[in-house]
């Protein structure tokens, strides 16, 4: 698979090679007013660099897709900051940013969401269509042979499993070649086989494309694949992992709740 | 289940206030109808009323039928001595009115209502209908009272000179006061008052009155002073109370009126109702589906189909009751707006005060809550088809759909029928009012079989008006194609929506292009006439105008054209086909072409004593050839046994009968022309000629002078503006479409919000998200308009074709056709600009988290 990624992968700037993609920086955010409000995350910063695989883990109410939402300029910081390849993102209007998430940042939702008027090569084109730019052919064509929808192109998402339509939103999300890809619960709606094979096409993804990843779950297994698995509780970074296994995994996460 | 209904209603506010203003406007327009109507009779009832409160008897020639050109035969006033010498006589007067005209500084003032300028005499008491406002009543000759409307209008006051186009020219006269009759608002007929000789001497009826009026002597009944004045006059003299004549005068304007305006009004209503019913039916439609689940759960624990039913026809019938309740109040609003309408394009009718009767009330009611209600059902029944099942599964499939084999079946043969239904009515025979109901019954079918099938056109159309938008707009352009089509049933009745409003529209624009076209061709076809005079008012031109003419140095020849209508062989008498044209035919002959279907130029000379030509519709209308005999009767009760010589075709100029003139002055009381023909000398410039024409014709302004072009185009913006009086009746049913339109379109942005959301998260702008929803409201109205622009073709055609022989050819005008399909695409922006705002205003993260 060398030729991939030498021939199409995103070919970073040798001196930026290990440089922070997504910084978040003194992260805070207020639900609420008053005596009802509620802190879902209380001071956060997290770096998270080119080329790494990232899964962020933590028991129900932890802010966990809170933090992922905010990083990916969906949502808004109450105080602190995002910086997304170089930019600030509280910096930017409302056009600005879109346009910025749409060449810069991939997403994989739980429920695919994929435009069930659109077929699955069209919903794969759709970040650089909205663009109105060109698609890159080749780049499509080896997206497709990597997620294994070759023979499935033209179905709509109503045709396709949802193993499929999870293939079909990662391609999506890899086709504007981002600097980052945030999954959240990717395989939260998905049996065990269709999740094996997300997840390992993930992983392929970081390793054959060099790219970022940044993953939501609550699952055990699917942390496992990450480079690394950072645990949130109660709105703060409570411990970072290095490559732990499933077994490690769990035991900590029981340790949290 | 009552409680939750409700509450569902006030949870969807916006969904709630379109759904009910669909109804609303159609109810508005049938309680509209009925005020106006309501307050013409009133206004007429009360003008009459006025007229004749201090008269007890009232002597008028009797009219054997009502005729719209000529006015009846005066009364002698020698008449008024015998009147007086009956006992019981306490005073008796002579009144006389004419059509007249108004010239202020030099200029002919056209009234705006229907009844035109009408001169006058000012009653002596008790029997003037005048309340004097301002100055007094004429006392003197050369002094006029004007009605205080007609006064306000010109900003008319005591000591103005005007002047008054009579028979004899153009007479100065003073302004020396105001009157007002009754309450009733005048609606734009002009009455000016003067005194009796004034009168008779401006329009050659010297010795003639129009009526005579009577007051009883103490202990005298009106009863018994109409038997004692009827046992001394002549036969042809209607002896009434003056409250017999003020409710029989009444009630025939109102029949005249009623018998036209509320059924044409109704049927414009009728346009917009159905509109309406589409549009909650859609509504209700989308809202089963979306509640699906919600039903499913209520199935769940316990309730029945009935009660699943019960409340979605609940949900219709709170939205009838609102619409109507706000349709009635809209109505007053929507009758004012008609009355001035009407005005503005010449015809306005005196009217009374607006107010609701009983009967509008219950029947907007009615209707209203009926074509909810019957919109609904349809919806309410698949909603009780909801399996409790459903409750547990996701999104929306699980709702049994109408799509069933036999319902292209059925689409198709309800539209069958309709087509079915025009034509027969359309040619087959019969009276006028049941062919007139089997096609309007026709028409609907049609509409709503289109309505039913259209989902089979949804995706071809959406896929030819999205191409362009596509290669234009790039993704945007394509998912508003693909979302077009994506539920073609509710795109259909979205768009059928506005195919009724348009179709009509087209209808109306081919019918009335087909008539110019049909006119132009008749006029250049049988007039030779240089010049053509006419009047500029419903009434005709003094006999004197015609010698005016004749004496003009530029004019070579001349024929006088006059005008009546008649009842042939006791049939009900038609002002289209049962006119007769008195003519000279020596002078005719080289000024009007007569377009032969048998006979020739011989025929002509033999155009004396009783023997007629008839045209082609008369003839079919009558079934009289040549050869034939039959009986007119006039207005003036006098008649004559005719024979058709020779059948010529003019279905504009001169319809009905070309009479000879001796004829003509022998059963008819008309003596003033409606047309006169002028041949200009040889080698007179054109421009010369007419102007010659105009000089001589000063003292007349009410007779205009036009060429053949002049003439034509004359008679075109007559029709355009009746034209637009029926775009303006249309307009409330494409607004109403406008409203499903963007219901339509709110309703599918609340189902796909999480699409928006996932748009929005993979970098669509604001813009591009407005641009998606606008361009699929455009493609949905264009469909719309579309099929629009087939029905009423294919209307036109079928309704060109009934009448073919009236000279009307399908000239559909390429051009209006296309600004037509430009006013569907701006429904379609219209209709989305605030669906549009609403989806660009989602935010990513909370739409990405909708249900």
């Amino acid at each position: 698979m060398a030729h991939i990624s030498g021939a199409v992968a995103p070919s970073p700037d040798p001196s930026r090679a290990a440089a922070t993609v997504v910084r978040g920086h003194e992260i805070t955010k207020r639900f609420g007013e008053g005596a009802a409000a509620v802190d879902a995350l209380r001071g956060v910063s997290v770096d998270f660099e080119r080329g790494s695989f990232t899964a962020i883990m933590g028991p129900s109410g932890s802010g966990k897709s809170t933090l992922m939402h905010i990083l990916a300029g969906l949502d808004t910081p109450t105080s602190g900051w995002v910086e997304i390849d170089g930019t600030r993102l509280d910096q930017l209007d409302d056009r600005k940013l879109t346009l910025h998430r749409r060449q810069r940042v991939g997403f994989i939702f739980q429920s695919y969401n994929l435009l069930p008027v659109l077929n699955a090569e069209q919903n794969i084109l759709l970040p650089v269509r909205i663009g109105g730019n060109e698609p890159d052919r080749e780049w499509l064509e080896t997206l497709i042979a990597t997620v294994g929808l070759a023979d499935r192109r033209h179905h709509r998402p109503s045709e396709l499993s949802g193993g499929q339509a999870q293939r079909v939103a990662v391609a999506r999300a890899l086709i504007t070649r981002p600097a980052v890809v945030f999954a959240d619960e990717p395989t939260g709606n998905l049996d065990s086989n269709a999740s094996r094979d997300v997840l390992a096409l993930l992983r392929r993804t970081a390793d054959e494309f060099g790219q970022t990843i940044v993953m939501v779950t609550h699952d055990a297994a699917a942390a496992a694949i990450a480079d690394s698995v950072l645990f949130l509780a109660d709105g703060r970074i409570v411990d970072r992992h290095e490559r732990p296994s499933q077994d490690q995994i769990l035991d900590h996460l029981k340790e949290l709740a | 289940m009552i409680a939750l209904t409700l509450q569902g209603l006030g949870e969807r506010k916006l969904r709630s206030v379109l759904t009910t203003i669909a109804v609303l406007l159609g109810v508005a327009m049938i309680a509209g109808t009925y005020v106006l109507t309501d307050q013409i009779r009133n206004g007429f009832q009360d003008l009459e009323d006025s007229v004749y409160r201090g008269v007890d008897v009232e002597l008028s020639p009797k009219r054997a039928f009502s005729s719209q050109f000529s006015i009846a035969r005066p009364l002698k006033v020698e008449l008024l001595d015998e009147v007086r010498a009956v006992p019981g006589v306490a005073k008796a007067q002579g009144d006389l009115w004419s059509p007249g005209g108004l010239v202020i500084d030099g200029e002919l003032k056209k009234a705006s209502g229907g009844g035109g300028t009408i001169i006058t005499t000012a009653s002596g008491q008790p029997f003037s209908p005048a309340t004097n406002v301002d100055g007094r009543m004429p006392e003197h000759s050369g002094e006029v009272a004007l009605l205080r409307a007609t006064a306000e209008k010109y900003d008319l006051s005591p000591g103005d000179p005007i002047a008054i186009a009579t028979h004899r020219g153009i007479v100065p006269v003073t302004v020396v006061g105001a009157y007002d009759v009754g309450s009733a608002d005048p609606g734009g007929t002009d009455i000016v008052s003067a005194q009796l000789d004034d009168v008779q001497a401006w329009f050659d009826r010297e010795g003639e009155v129009t009526s005579i009026n009577v007051a009883a002597a103490e202990g005298v009944t009106a009863d018994q002073l109409v038997r004692r004045i009827q046992a001394i006059v002549p036969e042809r003299v209607e002896v009434r109370t003056g409250a017999k004549a003020a409710d029989e005068t009444a009630a025939d304007i109102n029949d005249q009126i009623g018998g036209y305006l509320t059924p044409a009004l109704l049927a414009f209503a009728g346009a917009a109702l159905l509109v309406g019913a589409f549009i909650i039916f859609n509504t209700f439609t989308i809202t089963v589906t979306e509640r699906t689940r919600e039903f499913a759960m209520l199935r769940t624990l316990g309730a029945t189909r009935r009660q699943i039913m019960g409340a979605v026809a609940f949900e219709a019938l709170v939205v009838g009751v609102a619409a109507s309740a706000a349709g009635l109040g809209l109505g007053l609003l929507f009758a004012k707006g008609l009355g001035e309408l009407f005005e503005a394009v010449g015809l306005g009718i005196p009217t009374a005060g607006a107010e609701l009767a009983p009967r509008t009330i219950a029947l907007s009611l009615l209707v209203g809550i009926g074509v909810t209600q019957l919109a609904a059902v349809v919806p309410a029944r698949r909603a009780t088809r909801v399996a409790p099942i459903a409750a547990l599964q996701r999104g929306d499939e699980a709702l049994p759909t109408s799509h069933r084999r036999w319902t292209p079946w059925v689409a198709g043969l309800v539209a069958a029928l309709g087509v079915g239904m025009l034509v027969a009515g359309l040619f087959a025979g019969g009276p006028a009012t049941s062919r007139l109901t089997t096609m309007a019954a026709g028409v609907v079918f049609l509409f709503v079989g289109m309505a039913l099938s259209a989902r089979w056109f949804v995706r071809p159309l959406a896929g030819a008006i999205g191409w362009p938008l596509e290669r234009l707009f790039a993704e945007p352009g394509l998912l508003a194609r693909e979302n077009a089509m994506r539920n073609p049933a509710r795109t259909a009745t979205t768009a059928a929506a506005l195919m009724v409003g348009l179709g009509l529209v087209v209808f109306v624009a081919v019918f009335a292009n087909g008539i110019k076209a049909s006119f132009d061709a008749t006029v250049a076809r049988v007039v030779k006439a240089d010049l053509i005079v006419r009047s500029e008012t419903l009434q005709p031109m003094p006999v004197a105008a015609a010698e005016a003419v004749a004496d003009t140095p530029e004019v070579a020849a001349t024929s006088s054209v006059l005008l009546d209508q008649v009842k042939v062989d006791g049939t009900k008498s038609s002002p289209i086909t049962d006119v007769m044209n008195g003519v000279d035919p020596s002078t005719l002959e080289s000024l009007y072409e007569v377009d032969w279907v048998n006979g020739d130029e011989r025929v002509l000379n033999r155009l004396r004593g009783h023997d007629v030509l008839i045209e082609e519709q008369f003839s079919k209308a009558h079934d009289v050839g040549v050869g034939d005999s039959f009986r007119i009767e006039t207005p003036t009760g006098r008649t004559a046994r005719l024979r058709a010589i020779g059948v010529y075709n003019d279905p504009q100029m001169l319809q009905g009968m070309i009479v000879p003139q001796s004829l003509f002055d022998e059963v008819s009381a008309a003596r003033d022309p409606w047309i006169i023909f002028a041949q200009t000398l040889a080698g007179t410039p054109g421009g010369v000629a007419k102007s010659g024409v105009e000089d001589a014709l000063e003292p007349f302004p009410v007779a205009s002078v036009e060429t053949q072009a002049d003439y034509a185009a004359a008679e075109t913006e007559v029709l355009d503006q009746f034209v637009y009086l029926l775009y303006a009746l249309l307009a409330m049913s494409i607004v109403i479409s406008l409203f499903g339109i963007a219901n339509s379109l709110f309703l599918s942005i609340h189902e796909r919000t999480r699409e928006f959301g996932l748009l929005r998260a993979v970098g669509a702008t604001r813009a591009q998200v407005r641009q998606m929803v606008r361009y699929e409201s455009v493609i949905t109205a264009v469909i719309g308009g579309l099929l629009g622009t087939g029905v009423g073709l294919l209307f036109a055609f079928l309704v060109t074709e009934s009448l073919g022989d009236l000279g009307l050819g399908f000239e559909p005008p390429p051009v209006q056709l296309a600004v037509f399909l430009v006013l569907a695409v701006a429904v379609g922006v219209i209709a989305a600009v605030a669906p549009a705002r609403r989806s660009a205003r989602l935010q990513v993260l909370e739409a990405l988290q909708a249900e």
